[in-house]
């Protein structure tokens, strides 16, 4: 602070060149401009805005101040503070910064921790709610929100992935300001759409690793990156999937969740093979995906295994999945 | 602060970049008058020193990194452009993952003289190059055609101001504080698009310092 006050005052005397009048800046808002990052200052990177300098200009004696121009300086000042203050998110330092800004740390986590502590050891049924592909289509996706709070009978909600477009900052933290209106906890899948840019590192922050794994009422739901083309052509990681779906012949249920289905043009014929195979060695129930937009539910040619693809949240529905100990029915509700 | 400075009065002789107070100001002004050069038969003109940038400036935030630098122009009384390099890394304002920017920011003046002789409002688009693993002007050979639009190159409008403020120096002629409210292009398609995205919610705050050279 010290340093602060000091550089602040050798810039009061650069306007002493003017002749006119001397700055004091009791200023948090421009630790920034000696090269430091606020954090260092004790601030936190969830800072929205700009902490307003407090500026007390003292007039040198002969230099008269006219009472409208004092008044006109108020003024401006309370309109400055009313712009910065109305503004959430004013300081960005590139829509490709990672780490700093005002989302929330590692979401997914959270979620699984939680739904893990009220977790039964033994199977009970239950019912969950899977949306994906929500986009940049917040009128429809904060509608979508409201629907999932009406619905008492569900114990939390999968996003399938393409949680943003571009992959930006702001994309990721209008994500969350809508997100943290649900009620129930949120598990989100990393989509094609959330490579880009540097949306990957921003996805890790928010929300966690890629791939993870949640085991709610003796069931083992695998979340999945199969992201390949984003990575510069890169095969998705089976082994951790071959790993992740051995759980023995107890458990009930085996979910996959995965953002491309794997008859996309991004599998390979091997890497699609492979994927069929893992699921159908390990005994998967459901395979759950979204990129494609358009709704599916049923069997393929190429696997035993049933896959489940959710629509984009423009198509204003949302797909609820009941998990019974011998059997899953799936159901769509509009709203 | 910088709006808050232009309702402060100032009195005093306001001095602009074309207008050097220095003693030393005509030496320095001579090394930029135009000269003839004999070459073989020809007599040719030559303006020295006319790749000199007439500014710089270091600014903080403003979507181009967490500290940026520049050198620019002056062109037709109107126009500055400024080419700016940003940096933004894990030391170098927190963030996890480094970003460099390159940005050219196309600065108009707004008024053909400053409000209370001081403050210039000013308007333009900046032209951002973004760099990330993810980033293509063109789609790299694995994508179907059109898979993605390109994002390497964002365009910004902004408005903003300038507070002046001469100097006696050896080497500038002023020193500016300025601020701009930027708006991404993709920001700026959700506002429009989107009614939940308003018009608060995009802009960008950049606060910086103008240096004017002789």
């Amino acid at each position: 602070m010290v340093q602060v006050s000091f550089l602040l005052y050798r810039f009061s005397n650069l306007l002493y060149y003017h002749n006119t009048f001397k700055i004091f800046v009791v200023a948090n808002g421009l630790s920034p401009f000696l090269g430091v990052s606020p954090r260092y200052f004790g601030f936190t990177s969830e800072i929205h805005c700009l902490r307003l300098a407090i500026i007390v200009p003292l007039y040198r004696k002969n230099a008269a101040l006219g009472m409208k121009k004092f008044l006109l300086s108020i003024f401006v000042t309370l309109v400055l503070i009313s712009i910065v203050s109305s503004c959430e998110n004013l300081i960005e330092y590139s829509p490709y910064q990672a780490g700093v800004g005002s989302y929330g740390k590692q979401g997914n986590l959270q979620s699984i921790r939680g739904l893990e502590n009220g977790s039964h050891a033994e199977f009970k049924p239950f019912k969950i709610a899977l949306i994906g592909d929500s986009h940049t289509f917040y009128d429809d996706f904060q509608l979508q929100i409201k629907a999932l709070n009406k619905m008492d009978s569900i114990d939390f909600v999968v996003h399938n992935g393409d949680i943003t477009l571009s992959g930006i900052y702001r994309e990721f933290v209008w994500f969350e300001d809508i997100t943290k209106d649900l009620n129930h906890p949120l598990i989100t899948l990393i989509g094609n759409h959330d490579f880009l840019s540097n949306g990957e590192y921003i996805y890790k922050d928010m929300f966690g690793p890629f791939n993870f794994t949640l085991d709610y009422n003796n069931c083992r739901f695998v979340f999945f990156d199969d992201t390949i083309w984003e990575k510069n052509v890169e095969d998705p990681d089976f082994k951790w999937l071959k790993n992740a779906c051995s759980v023995g012949d107890d458990i009930t249920h085996i979910f996959v969740f995965a953002h491309i289905p794997p008859w996309s043009k991004q599998f390979s014929v091997g890497n699609h093979y492979l994927y069929n195979k893992i699921i159908e060695d390990q005994n998967v129930s459901l395979s759950v995906h979204g990129h494609t937009h358009s709704y599916f539910y049923g069997k393929r040619e190429d696997s035993d295994v049933p896959f489940l693809v959710t629509g984009d949240t423009e198509d204003r529905q949302i797909v609820v999945l009941d998990v019974q100990a011998d059997t899953l029915m799936v159901s769509r509700e509009s709203f | 602060m910088l709006l808050l400075l232009m309702g402060i009065v100032a009195e005093g002789d306001a001095q602009f970049a074309s207008r050097p107070s220095h003693p030393m100001a005509p030496f320095i002004e001579r090394m930029y008058e135009p000269r003839s050069k004999v070459i073989k038969e020809d007599t040719v003109r030559i303006k020295p020193r006319w790749f000199f940038p007439t500014h710089g400036k270091v600014q903080y935030a403003g979507s181009v990194g967490f500290l940026s630098v520049g050198l620019g122009y002056r062109l037709w009384e109107i126009y500055e452009p400024t080419l700016m390099y940003g940096h933004l890394s894990e030391n170098f304002g927190g963030s996890s993952v480094g970003v460099q920017t390159i940005s050219l920011k196309n600065s108009f003046f707004l008024t053909r003289s400053p409000w209370l002789k001081h403050f210039w409002p000013r308007a333009g688009l900046i032209v951002n190059w973004g760099n990330t693993n993810t980033t293509f002007k063109r789609l790299p050979p694995h994508y179907p055609k059109e898979y993605y639009f390109q994002n390497k190159v964002h365009l910004a409008p902004f408005w903003g101001g300038e507070w002046h403020i001469p100097v006696k120096d050896k080497h500038l002629t002023g020193v500016g504080l300025y601020f701009e409210f930027s708006a991404l292009d993709a920001y700026l398609l959700e506002a429009i698009r989107t009614d939940y995205i308003t018009l608060k919610d995009i802009w960008s705050l950049g606060l910086g310092v103008s240096f004017y050279f002789q």
